[in-house]
């Protein structure tokens, strides 16, 4: 197989229950400009495969892992229905099981895949997500999932999310919704090209940017105990 | 093989090459052919000898100068070459920067030496600095001089004396030390020299033995470079695989120097005839793979002719320009001489 060297694998997975449905246009209008931005740095772009996975009731592979220099135009999310992250990391850990494989048959070499999780509301009850993550995590290739907690989201779960203390963030109270969308996409495209730079360089080291006015999930939980 | 010569895509400004032609800044003569513009050189012209492009080309990069961020002293060309012969072997190395840094200003994180001792053997090393370490660069050329000074004093007669684990050893204590007085530290602090100097090394002495035609090889490595032996049209791994695979999927966790590894063994093996002995960053290491894809067939072409290539011919080789594969690369290929030549 003719070598195509080192790629990282990024995983957008976008909550798109009911409740997001007052920001979903910031959001699609955020994705577009990370096309916009990748397409400009080619380079990291080159070294990036880029999936969105949209859940709501269930989840959907927007896009599987494509090279945002070539692809077509980003999905349009829409908001609909409740907000089971269990459909999310079944359908995350599928993808991740068929990607992998089919990228490393083209030649890639890839990199653990990184996750960016978004959401704005509690998980629905009635679900053992926890055990779902769980399976996630346990395969070979278990992604670095890191998580952003917006709107109503409670801290202490989206710290559950996340597999480590610093990759939960949560958008400070009095942050405007539709405001910490555009600062998460921000700096998700900045996570974007710097990990794909870094990787072009031979390093594999996660590169991500804290979205202004989010705060660590871990400081907000031992805040505020209840 | 899909090894198509590279024009420019973007028009860059040309420079009259004739004495005493002046250069208008403010007005850039255009780079397209004009019928009646006197002979001109420059950028979009300097492209007579286009790079290699094997597949899809990487975008093509005027190169920019070391940015003001990094250490500029001791001053650091894109390129460094080097080779010749003695009555034993004949040497080829070159190191330089890939399209990314000479594209963002980031100085070449690689670096290697040749040396010829004066008793026939050879030494050669070679380091690339770890990217998330910002002075590098630094740490590579100080391990390179630091492991050649060392193996010129301490080498025996004998090869298989050297005490490779003293060398690795002394080299991670030169990187603690040298970082101490270039950051101004109370004393020598092996976690500050990691996060700044951070560089792989791989040593290797290469001498000729009784037989003639023969050589040995003594390698000792430190991180994720390479080395293999091309022989009869096949890349043979010769340092063990430098990809660590971790739960299936690709881990840049490589260790460098100043880290030590607990055990330190050369690999020791005889090459001769047609055999080439080659050692490289990833940079090379990378797109060449196992060898079996189109960057193995341009290094095939190029150093199993019956005659080892001159000296510029290999850096333009090495210089190849291939879509996503844009990091650092030293090649330092070593063929034993041939008996007939």
């Amino acid at each position: 197989v003719e070598p195509r060297g080192k790629i990282l694998p990024i995983y957008f997975v976008a909550d798109e229950s009911g409740s997001m449905g007052r920001h979903i246009g910031e959001l699609n209008k955020g994705l577009l400009s990370l096309q916009d931005a990748l397409q400009r740095e080619s380079s990291a772009a080159a070294k990036v495969r880029f999936s969105v996975i949209g859940f709501s009731d269930d989840a959907f592979t927007y896009l599987e892992p494509a090279d945002l220099r070539t692809a077509p135009q980003l999905p349009e999310l829409s908001a609909h229905g409740s907000t089971s992250y269990c459909a999310a990391f079944e359908q995350l850990a599928y993808r991740i099981s068929v990607d992998l494989p089919r990228l490393k048959g083209h030649g890639f070499s890839v990199y653990r895949p990184v996750v960016f999780f978004l959401t704005d509301g509690a998980p629905t009850d009635r679900e053992d997500w926890r055990a779902v993550r769980a399976r996630l995590l346990d395969q070979p290739a278990a992604p670095n999932i890191l998580s952003f907690g917006i709107g109503e989201a409670d801290p202490a779960v989206v710290g559950e999310i996340a597999t480590k203390q610093e990759f939960a963030l949560v958008a400070d109270r009095h942050m405007d919704t539709g405001a910490a969308i555009t600062e998460f996409l921000t700096s998700l495209t900045q996570s974007v090209i710097s990990s794909g730079n870094a990787v072009a360089s031979g390093s594999a080291e996660l590169q991500f940017d804290k979205p202004e006015g989010f705060t660590l999930a871990v400081d907000l939980i031992e805040e505020d105990p209840e | 093989m899909n090894i198509v010569p590279f024009r420019r895509s973007r028009n860059r400004t040309a420079i009259h090459d004739q004495p005493g032609a002046q250069v208008d800044f403010q007005h850039p003569t255009p780079a397209v052919p004009d019928a009646n513009a006197p002979a001109l050189t420059g950028f979009s012209r300097s492209t007579v000898i286009p790079q290699i492009v094997v597949g899809a080309p990487s975008p093509s990069v005027e190169p920019s100068p070391t940015g003001a961020q990094y250490r500029s002293v001791p001053f650091r060309p894109d390129v460094a070459l080097d080779g010749w012969s003695t009555d034993a072997v004949t040497v080829r190395g070159v190191s330089q920067r890939g399209h990314l840094h000479r594209d963002n200003g980031a100085p070449r994180q690689d670096d290697f030496a040749v040396h010829h001792l004066p008793d026939g053997r050879v030494v050669v090393l070679v380091a690339d600095g770890v990217s998330q370490s910002p002075q590098s660069h630094l740490g590579a050329s100080i391990a390179i001089k630091q492991a050649a000074d060392w193996i010129r004093s301490n080498l025996g007669p004998n090869t298989t004396d050297l005490d490779w684990s003293a060398l690795i050893k002394n080299t991670a204590y030169a990187l603690n030390a040298r970082a101490q007085t270039l950051f101004g530290l109370e004393e020598p602090d092996a976690v500050r020299a990691e996060q700044e100097l951070a560089t792989t090394l791989v040593c290797a002495i290469i001498e000729p033995t009784s037989r003639p035609g023969v050589l040995r090889a003594h390698l000792v490595a430190v991180g994720d470079s390479s080395a293999w032996v091309l022989t009869a049209g096949e890349f043979i791994e010769v340092l063990g695989g430098k990809t660590t695979l971790d739960g299936g999927v690709a881990s840049s966790a490589v260790s460098a120097l100043p880290r030590v590894p607990t055990e330190v063994t050369p690999t020791v093996f005889d090459f001769l005839g047609d055999a080439v002995l080659l050692i490289g960053t990833d940079g090379i290491g990378d797109p060449l793979g196992d060898g079996q894809g189109s960057i193995g067939d341009l290094f095939r072409d190029l150093l199993a002719r019956p005659f080892p290539p001159s000296l510029i011919e290999f850096a333009h080789a090495v210089d190849f320009s291939r879509e996503t594969f844009d990091d650092d690369r030293t090649l330092i290929a070593v063929w034993p001489k041939r008996i007939d030549s």
